[in-house]
């Protein structure tokens, strides 16, 4: 078993197949050893902390190979249901876990964040892109027209 | 790919996304979509008056909010700075920023440049066109070379070959968008066409590469066209009668002629090195490595020479009728027969290794690359075989008469048929891709492709060799 504190000094404990989901943590015990010291993650808080674990209690099985990274990129933004279900949360939980996630060096869990943020985007027109995400367009007119011709440019080529 | 906390950039840059997770906050700030609600703006107020705008950008003061936690020393910093206990990963500023309150917030601007990046990886080529369209910072991050260098990796078909001097200067975005027009038009069937004419009669088979076209005819000779002019550069005559295969690489080229000689040119000075004689008929395909050449023939044998001084070096009785086509890969003859038959054989033994049954009718083509074979018959049907086990794998329908060429890649099979047209079929599932009725208007007899164009011949006195080139216009040079 692992101890892991989150940055808000919550300890969880956890089987060590499961936190070595994480290459940072793997490669952390294998540089210090196993210790009954907790394992400090200073970018990480509870709550997000116990989604990830949450999630790599679900993967522990999982292979870790480069085939699979490869087949998920064939695939692009497919996502498990169990893992869609798991990324059904506000936008701000799934910002923090991308981010811990890359972080704590979880290939999988970040490609799902980056395809969930993805499938938000898809096939949205700039305008609702911008309502999504509650973004303002900071371009200035002139650049705006410019841009809306180069786009129409751009998407002539592609649709030729 | 750095980790959010290591890089300096990510962490100053990352504004402040959301109000401190303070234990009461977590239990407020998701319920509310229209924040302030009037019983959480009373609990989270004094977090540094987060009062229901964007604008608010005090730093809670640090007396009010000391942690509840004992102090580890993970939190020392945030606790000589605010004096808070906070999410480290995007609060460790000491500029006050606004806090963006509410469930929508840009994700993608907030994230560090390559996650951002990561993210636009999954898109398609139109989503992120219109994302360009978003914001100033989208709009650099979906402009990213790197971004679309791997998009355009992400596409395993999709291989250059870019000289070490311009790989730095590279725009992805281009090669991107030109590769994607390229695909499209194959997707499309929408090519240039162009015809080259010279040859006086029938032109029974073709090579070509990016330099040149070379076609064999029934006018005994062999030409040369330069693949930019379309203009004829050489003929070669050497052949008494009709010129029926040919073969070519850098250094050689072999044709076979019903005048049941093969000749072997030399490619630098166009002179004939060996003329091979032994065929009781005529040479009706030939293949070559660096050892060997094999010929076979409509005498029923297969002749295999030596490359070097063109000796004789062994006769297979190989079937029961005209042997039609022939392939040598990794020592493996693969024939294809008027008698129904398929042959494999050890050209170092002359033992025949396996054979296909599955046409009903004679074979006129084959191409084997080692782990497949592929072949074209009276039957008008094409068959995949596993070349392994012999299994045939799939049979493609679609030709109304007899399917007299067959090439394939990785992922496409090109074939032409006496039904004159030429089809375009995917190799994995057999689904037909496309179909060109009107090229030639009689007997299409060879054809040849490379990631760009098909070139094929046919018979008749006129519009015999045709090139449907799909890359016209396009920047196709670093494509293979």
């Amino acid at each position: 078993m692992v101890q892991l504190l989150s940055s808000d000094n919550e300890t969880f404990t956890v089987d060590k197949q499961v936190a070595e989901r994480s290459i940072l943590i793997k490669n952390m015990l294998e540089d210090v050893g196993e210790s009954d010291a907790p394992i400090p993650l200073p970018n990480v808080t509870a709550k997000i902390l116990k989604k990830v674990i949450d999630w790599c209690e679900h993967h522990r099985g999982d292979p870790v190979s480069q085939q699979e990274e490869i087949n998920d990129r064939k695939r692009l933004t497919e996502i498990d249901e169990w893992d869609q279900k798991f990324m059904e949360v506000d936008q701000e939980t799934l910002f923090e876990i991308i981010l811990a996630a890359n972080y704590l060096d979880i290939k999988p869990l970040l490609d799902i964040g980056c395809k969930t943020v993805a499938n938000m985007i898809k096939g949205k027109s700039p305008e609702e892109i911008r309502r999504t995400f509650n973004i303002v367009n900071d371009f200035t007119p002139e650049v705006r027209q410019f841009g809306i011709i180069s786009h129409c440019y751009f998407l002539a080529m592609l649709s030729t | 790919m750095s980790s959010i906390c290591d890089s300096e950039n990510s962490t100053s840059s990352t504004p402040p996304l959301v109000p401190p997770m303070d234990v009461e906050m977590e239990d407020v700030q998701p319920a509310s979509a229209t924040f302030p609600s009037s019983s959480s703006a009373g609990r989270v107020s004094g977090h540094g008056g987060i009062s229901g705008s964007y604008t608010v950008g005090v730093r809670p003061s640090s007396k009010k909010f000391k942690n509840k936690h004992t102090t580890g020393s993970l939190n020392r910093l945030q606790q000589q700075t605010h004096g808070l206990h906070i999410d480290e990963g995007f609060f460790q500023r000491l500029t006050p920023k606004p806090f963006f309150v509410g469930k929508r917030f840009d994700i993608l601007g907030n994230l560090p440049y390559e996650l951002a990046t990561l993210i636009f990886s999954y898109l398609d080529p139109s989503s992120l066109l219109r994302m360009m369209l978003v914001n100033k910072s989208w709009h650099t991050v979906a402009r990213d070379n790197e971004l679309w260098k791997r998009k355009f990796a992400a596409n395993p078909s999709w291989r250059v070959n870019i000289p070490v001097q311009h790989l730095d200067e590279m725009d992805w975005r281009h090669l991107y968008s030109q590769r994607y027009q390229l695909e499209q038009r194959w997707n499309t069937g929408k090519v240039s066409t162009f015809y080259l004419t010279g040859h006086t009669d029938s032109v029974y088979c073709l090579q070509f590469d990016d330099e040149k076209i070379v076609t064999g005819s029934r006018d005994r000779t062999i030409k040369f066209w330069n693949m930019n002019t379309r203009e004829c550069v050489h003929t070669l005559t050497g052949h008494e009668k009709s010129v029926l295969c040919l073969r070519y690489n850098n250094e050689i080229m072999v044709s076979g002629s019903s005048d049941q000689a093969v000749i072997v040119w030399d490619m630098k000075t166009l002179q004939i090195i060996h003329k091979l004689q032994g065929h009781q008929l005529g040479v009706l395909d030939v293949a070559f490595d660096d050892k060997y050449i094999v010929s076979c023939s409509k005498d029923t044998t297969i002749r295999i020479w030596d490359r070097v001084s063109g000796q004789l070096i062994r006769i297979l009785e190989a079937h029961r009728g005209p042997v039609n086509a022939v392939q040598l890969k990794d020592n493996i003859i693969v024939s294809a027969s008027g008698d129904t038959f398929i042959k494999m054989w050890d050209i170092e033994t002359g033992q025949c290794l396996r054979e296909l049954d599955g046409h009903t009718r004679g074979l006129a083509c084959v191409q084997y690359d080692g782990y497949k074979i592929v072949s074209g018959s009276n039957d008008k049907r094409i068959k995949v075989w596993d070349a392994k086990s012999g299994q045939c794998m799939m049979t493609c329908e679609g030709h109304t008469d007899l399917v007299r060429t067959i090439k394939f890649d990785e992922e496409k099979m090109i074939s032409a048929s006496y039904d004159q047209s030429i089809r375009v079929w995917d190799l994995r599932t057999g689904t037909p891709l496309l179909n060109f009725q009107s090229g030639h208007l009689s007997w299409v007899f060879d054809v040849h492709f490379n990631r760009t164009k098909i070139v094929s011949c046919c018979q008749g006195p006129d519009q015999q060799i045709l090139i449907m080139d799909f890359g016209q216009g396009l920047d196709t040079k670093y494509f293979i």
